[in-house]
């Protein structure tokens, strides 16, 4: 009625003397579109009785949470909407001269990250519950502030090694983008990739004295195998071209050891399972954390190494320490500090819960 | 020995015989999607494929690698890179 000025009396009068009648819905709006961050949704009106003329009003809600500023038809989806239970609505209101009426639209539940949903599509993953913990990793991770350090991530998630070579980072097809080239023997499960301890590896093409900063720099995995691993010197994650040009994570039944870029750093434990990592954030200094905790320092210097990374073994020029373990996650990133590596942690073992294949 | 005649606990710990050719033609091709033959040299220099290469191998250029003579596996002792 707004700007009707005095029409407004006239034209009620005129509008009950004919039989005018408030806004009802009948059908509920519907609002559509692709479920993922920076798309754009549409509400209809839904079916309206009501004269004279209708006119609608939207605002669009983030569960119960009004979103400032979306009162047109469109809503582009943002970050904040991104998850499986974000429930975006559009709340619709007819107005005419005898009165309004709200309408609420059917709710979106899940929004899908953009790029978890990139990840998604190019892993080919159409079961519920992994789309759904590829998502929530993904949202955490950026809501950790850790996923701008992260280099390669690789879930290891469906079944074959055609869904688990992808780095959720950047899912493409390419050695350039990290996407895992699987060599030799190996089996693929719910349980993620194990290779064979014998002649299996899966090579990121990650070359660590390219692509990282010698005094930040960080690596690790997470397993669920209580595997004792027969070679001497077993190495899960790892490149090396001499004792001071190394990116390493080892782990023997007694030892858990990392030499990156210099020298060994190493914590008695007998613990095999669990998410183990390493971390470099200055130029002396390497932390070892295990699931998320750190539990030793030690210095460290040298360089880089120039050889790729390679999972399931180190890389000397050929193949050393294969191990048989299964890798349920592996990252390669810029150096994170203790907070960052809890954090993590925290968004990984969520991500194996939701896949129940957590430690 | 071939591989449908091993046991399942001699499965655990034998590979596939190659021949220096056979070897040659397996490097770099795909036994599976997304999955490369990687023979290795044993410790008396033979040319090996694991079982999971034999097993899983749906190329069909290669098929005759289920056919192979199996033997057990002896790795080559490697020294440690550092220390």
């Amino acid at each position: 009625m707004i700007g009707y000025g005095n029409s407004v009396f006239l034209r009620t009068a005129w509008e009950v003397s004919s039989g005018g009648t408030p806004p009802a819905n009948t059908v509920a709006p519907v609002i559509s579109g692709t479920q993922v961050v920076g798309s754009t949704l549409t509400s209809t009106t839904g079916t309206w009785t009501g004269t004279p003329v209708i006119v609608y009003t939207y605002q669009w809600f983030r569960g119960a949470t009004l979103i400032g500023g979306a009162t047109s038809s469109t809503y582009v989806l943002v970050q904040a909407d991104a998850g499986n239970a974000s429930n975006i609505t559009c709340k619709v209101t007819g107005t005419n001269a005898f009165g309004n009426a709200t309408a609420t639209s059917n709710t979106l539940a899940q929004i899908f990250d953009f790029d978890a949903q990139a990840f998604i599509t190019s892993a080919t993953i159409t079961d519920t519950t992994q789309k759904a913990a590829t998502n929530s990793l993904t949202i955490d991770l950026k809501g950790y502030s850790v996923w701008t350090k992260m280099k390669a991530l690789y879930p290891f998630i469906g079944s074959t090694a055609t869904t688990m070579k992808w780095n959720l980072k950047d899912p493409r097809d390419l050695d350039a983008a990290y996407r895992l080239l699987f060599i030799g023997g190996g089996t693929w499960d719910a349980n993620g990739y194990r290779p064979n301890g014998s002649n299996g590896y899966a090579d990121t093409r990650f070359v660590p004295s390219t692509i990282l900063n010698v005094n930040s720099n960080s690596l690790g995995y997470y397993t669920g195998s209580n595997i004792v691993e027969t070679d001497l010197d077993p190495i899960p994650i790892g490149s090396l071209n001499s004792a001071s040009q190394a990116f390493i994570l080892g782990k023997t039944n007694t030892t858990f050891i990392s030499r990156v870029n210099g020298n060994l750093v190493s914590f008695l434990t007998t613990a095999m399972r669990g998410f183990f990592s390493a971390s470099k954030q200055t130029s002396t200094l390497t932390d070892l954390y295990v699931n998320g905790a750190q539990v030793a320092t030690g210095n460290s210097g040298g360089t880089l190494p120039n050889l790729n990374t390679w999972i399931g073994a180190l890389q000397i020029g050929s193949g050393y320490g294969f191990v048989k373990n299964d890798f349920r996650f592996a990252y390669i990133s810029d150096g994170l500090t203790d907070t960052e590596v809890a954090n993590f942690y925290t968004a990984v073992q969520a991500f194996q819960t939701t896949l129940g294949r957590q430690v | 020995m071939k591989l449908r005649e091993l046991t399942a606990e001699q499965k655990i710990t034998y590979v596939g015989l190659l021949t220096e050719l056979q070897k040659d033609e397996l490097i770099g091709q795909l036994y599976a999607p997304d999955s490369y033959f990687n023979p290795i040299q044993d410790l008396n220099d033979n040319w090996v494929i694991s079982i999971e290469e034999i097993e899983q191998c749906v190329n069909p250029d290669f098929l005759w690698v289920k056919d192979l003579e199996m033997i057990p596996y002896e790795p080559k002792p490697t020294p440690p890179p550092f220390e």
